[in-house]
């Protein structure tokens, strides 16, 4: 059995130096959440990997799935044909929050380039995580950010990626970030006492 | 919103149909439609009528030696005959099997284009293979086949062969793909339901479709397979116009003495009902009516060339759900599947289930099996393209006609100049 980022979850559709979306099929939807930290990995050439957070997941509609949706009587079949086989157009944006440039260091900055469509995006796994969450210079990117509820998707990410660290690591991982979310929103204590109150541990 | 509408008008091209010079044409047409409407309302009860009298099981032999009288008198009786049920008694279905396999094929095509850089039609057969009850996704197939050989794009007498001739030829790859994936899933969970879209019976093969006699016996050896491995082979007829019943209610309300090529020409007092505006009202969901024939040439062509087994039967359903209006479809099915009542009633039940899926009432995987063949015209233009490249390549001028060319330049969208660019 593959562990979940060794496959992609899917593949770029557009995207800009900011962020990229990426489109899946609805059997792929079972590993990526709101949060979590992606990567478009360039097919084989020199383009930098670019890291991201997924911020959004939706599912348009089309003629034939508003038919099932109102009919009373749908089987087991039509639904899997649906999500097998049609083009259920399943889209994830991702927010982008570094790179990782020809010396193999992880930088938190935009990317220099956007990556190029249909480009492979897998989820990171737990090394990359820990390697991405040991600084905290994306916090900025992130709460600067108007495409999204950006507290809700820094306390996301930060519980997922303290999930990664050994247990009696992970409360200090959280005290650390909330300290520089602290920082970072001195002029905002709303959105501050809403992202503390999000990673408190329960 | 007036002001976007405007302007997204604007975007793309201009209108050359002038609406408001149909606005008077539009309201005649709707006020003939009504009158239409009251009057076939009149002829249903008198189509009712006749039914409700010849509705017992008792009637079934007069019924059967009056159509049999108008086809010794050669009156041209193209109506339908019962097969040997009531021809007002409504059958239900039986219960839904908990699995069987359905193979439903639909097809599309590209039309030959003479102004086009090369002369080809293309055919698209669409197959979807579901196991139900199986809770498993089902098999998907789409097989695009390409023509371009001069035996078959053009006619003997290097005339362009016609929109018919490839109706037919699409007709009879839709039924060889049907036989070929039922075939295949013959070992598979039963009854076995092959669904086409549209009628069973071939439509006339004219004299102007130059391989008439082959498709046709591709056509009947492709439905022997089917019955060589028993299938519930059906055609599935949506919204049909079909005027068989209703022509055999007027052949029993015409007097015998008086029937003959005249009297039968048209339907008398019930000309222009349909038979499911007779039966609309008579059907409970997933019921049928009885079983019939229809008594046309092509039909005596099925026997006579298939043999008694691949002669058409047709019944009526109603695919509604409960609480909704009437929706009837036609269903033909072969000889040997009418022959096999209790096929027929799950047949019948899982066509049923099938329309259940969509709110159209339409079978799920007829819906399917056309949108899996469907070629869109962005795809032909797709396809334009690439056969244009492989003939450059092969250095083949791939010039479209003066006459396209202008009718593309006077298509294409138009663009607006805009400061800073197009963003």
């Amino acid at each position: 059995m593959t562990a979940a980022w060794e496959e992609p979850i899917g593949y770029v559709l557009r995207a800009s130096t900011t962020g990229f979306s990426v489109g899946t099929r609805v059997n792929q939807m079972g590993k990526p959440a709101f949060g979590s930290i992606v990567k478009a990995q360039p097919r084989g050439d020199e383009r930098e990997w670019v890291y991201g957070l997924l911020y959004d997941m939706h599912i348009d509609d089309d003629p034939m799935v508003r038919q099932l949706v109102l009919a009373d009587a749908v089987s087991e079949e039509t639904i899997r044909d649906q999500h097998h086989h049609r083009i259920v157009p399943v889209e994830m944006n991702i927010l982008a929050i570094g790179f990782r440039g020809y010396d193999e260091q992880i930088r938190h900055a935009l990317p220099p380039r956007p990556p190029l469509s249909l480009d492979p995006v897998f989820l990171c796994n737990p090394d990359e995580i820990r390697e991405i969450a040991a600084s905290f210079d994306y916090f900025r990117i992130v709460l600067t950010t108007s495409q999204v509820s950006s507290e809700q998707l820094l306390a996301a990410n930060l519980i997922m990626a303290a999930g990664t660290l050994p247990e009696n690591e992970q409360y200090d991982f959280l005290v650390r970030a909330g300290r520089e979310a602290a920082r970072l929103l001195t002029n905002d204590m709303a959105r501050l006492d809403s992202l503390l109150r999000l990673i408190y541990p329960a | 919103m007036v002001r976007k509408q405007f302007r997204s008008q604007q975007k793309g091209n201009p209108m050359t149909l002038e609406l408001h010079k149909l606005t008077g044409q539009v309201e005649q047409m709707g006020q003939a439609l009504a009158n239409q409407d009251e009057d076939i309302e009149g002829k249903k009860a008198i189509a009712l009528q006749i039914l409700e009298a010849y509705a017992d099981e008792a009637y079934l032999p007069h019924i059967l030696e009056r159509v049999q009288d108008a086809v010794d008198r050669d009156a041209g009786y193209r109506g339908a005959r019962p097969f040997d049920e009531p021809i007002m008694k409504a059958f239900p279905p039986q219960p839904l099997p908990p699995s069987a396999t359905i193979v439903a094929v639909d097809g599309s095509q590209i039309l030959p284009d003479t102004h086009g850089a090369a002369v080809y039609y293309l055919l698209n057969i669409g197959t979807i293979i579901l196991q139900h009850g199986s809770g498993e996704p089902p098999q998907i197939i789409s097989q695009p086949y390409l023509f371009y050989e001069t035996e078959y794009v053009y006619t003997g007498d290097r005339g362009m062969i016609s929109a018919t001739t490839i109706a037919a030829r699409r007709t009879v790859a839709e039924m060889q793909a049907l036989t070929e994936h039922g075939w295949r899933q013959r070992g598979e969970a039963r009854p076995l339901l092959t669904l086409i879209d549209g009628p069973l019976l071939l439509f006339p093969m004219s004299v102007e479709i130059p391989d008439r006699d082959q498709l046709r016996g591709i056509y009947f050896s492709a439905m022997t397979r089917l019955l060589e491995i028993q299938a519930g082979l059906a055609g599935y007829v949506d919204r049909p116009s079909s005027r068989f019943v209703a022509s055999m209610l007027h052949l029993l309300d015409t007097p015998p003495e008086e029937v003959s090529r005249r009297s039968l020409a048209t339907n008398g007092r019930l000309e222009g009902i349909t038979d499911i505006k007779v039966y609309d009202g008579l059907l409970q969901p997933a019921e049928r009516t009885a079983l019939f024939i229809q008594m046309s040439p092509q039909n005596k062509e099925f026997r006579r060339n298939g043999g008694e087994t691949h002669e058409i039967v047709f019944f009526y359903m109603n695919v509604t759900a409960p609480d909704e209006s009437p929706h009837l479809a036609r269903v033909e099915i072969p000889m040997w599947v009418a022959q096999d009542r209790d096929l027929v009633a799950t047949l019948q039940a899982l066509i049923y289930h099938q329309c259940q899926q969509l709110m159209t009432r339409y079978p799920y995987v007829l819906t399917r099996a056309d949108e899996l063949a469907v070629v869109r015209s962005e795809e032909t233009r797709q396809l334009n393209v690439m056969i244009q490249v492989a003939m450059t390549r092969y250095g083949l001028a791939t010039e479209e006609s003066a006459k396209q060319a202008g009718k593309n330049a006077a298509r294409s969208s138009k663009t607006r100049f805009k400061v800073g660019g197009d963003k």
